[in-house]
């Protein structure tokens, strides 16, 4: 029996042996086998931190040949610790510096930054033209060109994509980019979706998909057109929620969240001269949802009481959306009216008869010693920015960037100062030679 | 032969390990032998390429896991990490290539995730020939290619 057995597998030990092919002229070269599975070499890659892998390109050429792989970097950039862009008023022209900045590798109150982000790779057309960082989803950048958007009835709009390596300059007409995702089909496609400015007849938000490829090349002269695909297209389908202004979507899985910012209905006769009214989102529809599958929108409500608390915060301000690194999860952050605390809640499961079920997870005191970052201002605009590695990354307004541990629940260290400040997932391929430009226009 | 429900493995040098099927079966690869074909339930399972003392430290940890998936209260969470961390500290560089190797080839993900986690803290900023110490790997560049990737390889944004 064993016999048998053992000859049925005896493929398996011949496979064994070589399955590392340069494996075998390597080990008569030098002794001990230690050589490894490219996909095990792979795996052991993806969870080191984008500059490690570069430094690792120079180990041999077998490296080198799966570090240029488009495979790792996809692996990579799923699995990669979100760092924080901030953006800086430099110089006295009022010009702009983003800097990335490393959370992990930031001890103590000291200042790092891992690297001066010269956005050299959108380089200005004309002197006046100026790129505004937009956000970072994805890994994927936007940014948006301000000089233009006056001028002409278009945004426009330019895109570096880490995994294609393509920089995209898109135009569009009046409204906003509110996500830029993976598609969850088909390798390379990427899709970014458009919101209108206006709103349709029928009081439903104008929002529009398009999809690029980035397996296809590009010819770099010409132009090519927008093929934009309309959501709720159809005259009985109605969403009229809008995201919160200047909020990239949490990604998880194949779902974009946002905070709802706006909610629109149509005006009762003689009530107003505009054919629609804003309306402050409720509870039960203060969050909304992009689902990649089905392309269908949602909304849903948020954790935790509602009553007296809201009517104070009709716009729940206070509450915002983040990731927490590596689980995947989508938490609600939410800074206390009354007390100096901030609640985190997970999204634990998203069910479509039983809605979702969100838990409270932690509660963080921010009532700490402000003597140590001077500026004590209340909570009250506080933004989370990320939760990595055990710490709640907060945008403190003139106080900067405040990483709070979950553990010692306190502050540990201030790390930056900016105007603004993102999560971004960094890629070991650099953003500079995004090349070629593609040109999209609608 | 085993008793029902115990699996019986053999590692490449000859020594038999009696264990739970539910321990075994943490191996993705032995769960589809035995799923495919029920003589291997009452036979010996020959492991090929993987010494006793290797499958001993396999059997080691799967049992852990495999018992702390059926109890959680016995085990728990917390009661895992501190013995992954000491399992992947109390070994020796090729101890770790070779449990590696063979948790890639049984496809005991947990496992595999847990030592790749740890080869990559080794290699974290370490420089080049660092790495290849570590990896016993030939460094197959010419000087002027190595200066050359070393050239365009500032990362950034």
């Amino acid at each position: 029996m064993a016999s048998i057995i053992s000859s049925c597998f005896s493929w398996v030990s011949a496979m064994w042996n070589k399955l590392p092919v340069s494996a075998v002229v390597e080990e008569i070269l030098r002794g001990p086998p230690r050589h490894i599975p490219d996909e095990v070499i792979l795996q052991i890659l993806t969870k080191l931190p984008a500059k490690s892998i570069l430094r690792c390109r120079c180990v041999c050429r077998r490296w080198k040949a799966l570090i240029s792989t488009r495979e790792l970097a996809e692996l990579h950039l799923k699995h990669s610790v979100p760092m924080i862009i901030v953006g800086r008023q430099w110089g006295g022209d009022g010009e702009k510096q983003l800097c990335l900045v490393d959370t992990c590798e930031a001890t103590t109150t000291e200042i790092l930054y891992t690297n001066k982000i010269t956005v050299n790779s959108v380089k200005p057309v004309s002197k006046s033209d100026r790129h505004e960082f937009l956000y970072s989803s994805n890994g994927l950048i936007i940014f948006r060109e301000e000089f233009r958007k006056s001028t002409s009835g278009l945004e426009h709009y330019v895109l570096l994509n880490p995994i294609t390596r393509e920089k995209v300059r898109l135009i569009t007409p009046k409204g906003l980019i509110y996500g830029i995702y993976f598609t969850p089909f088909v390798k390379d496609q990427y899709c970014l979706l458009w919101g209108g400015r206006f709103l349709r007849e029928n009081g439903s938000m104008k929002y529009r998909i398009l999809v690029l490829d980035g397996s296809k090349s590009h010819s770099q002269s010409h132009p090519q057109t927008c093929c934009w695909r309309e959501l709720y297209d159809d005259d009985d389908a109605l969403f009229s929620y809008q995201p919160r202004a200047q909020t990239p979507p949490i990604i998880i899985d194949h779902v974009l969240y946002w905070m709802v910012g706006n909610r629109y209905a149509i005006a009762r006769e003689n009530s107003s001269s505009l054919p629609h009214i804003r309306l402050a989102p409720s509870c039960a529809e203060s969050i909304m949802a992009l689902d990649t599958k089905t392309e269908k929108f949602s909304v849903m409500p948020h954790p935790g009481p509602r009553d007296q608390y809201c009517k104070d915060d009709p716009e729940h301000t206070r509450m915002h959306l983040v990731e927490m690194d590596d689980h995947g999860f989508l938490c609600l952050c939410e800074s206390s009216l009354f007390e100096e605390s901030i609640n985190i809640w997970i999204l634990k499961q998203q069910d479509d008869r039983n809605g979702p079920l969100w838990m409270r997870w932690h509660r963080v005191n921010n009532d700490f010693d402000v003597s140590r970052f001077p500026c004590g201002t209340s909570n009250k605009n506080v933004r989370p920015v990320v939760i990595v590695d055990g710490e709640l990354l907060l945008e403190w307004p003139s106080k900067g960037l405040i990483a709070l541990n979950f553990k010692m629940d306190k502050v540990i260290r201030r790390i930056e100062n900016g105007s603004y400040m993102y999560a971004h997932s960094p890629s070991f391929v650099s953003l500079s030679n995004c090349e070629p430009e593609i040109l999209m226009s609608t | 032969m085993a008793s029902k429900g115990n699996l019986t493995l053999k590692s490449c040098n000859g020594k038999e390990f009696i264990v739970e099927e539910k321990v075994a079966v943490m191996s993705t690869t032995i769960k589809n032998m035995v799923d495919v074909d029920d003589s291997f339930a009452q036979g010996v399972i020959p492991i090929i390429g993987v010494d006793g003392k290797i499958l001993a430290k396999l059997i080691e940890y799967c049992k852990e896991h495999a018992e702390a998936d059926e109890d959680e209260e016995v085990k728990s969470e917390e009661y895992l990490k501190k013995f992954d961390e000491k399992f992947v500290d109390e070994l020796n560089l090729n101890d770790l290539y070779d449990l590696l190797k063979a948790s890639n080839y049984l496809e005991i993900t947990k496992l595999l995730n847990l030592l790749c986690q740890k080869v990559a803290s080794m290699i974290k900023g370490k420089k080049p020939e660092e790495i290849r110490r570590i990896f016993n790997i030939k460094n197959d560049f010419t000087p002027e290619e190595e200066e050359e990737i070393n050239r365009q390889n500032p990362w950034a944004f």
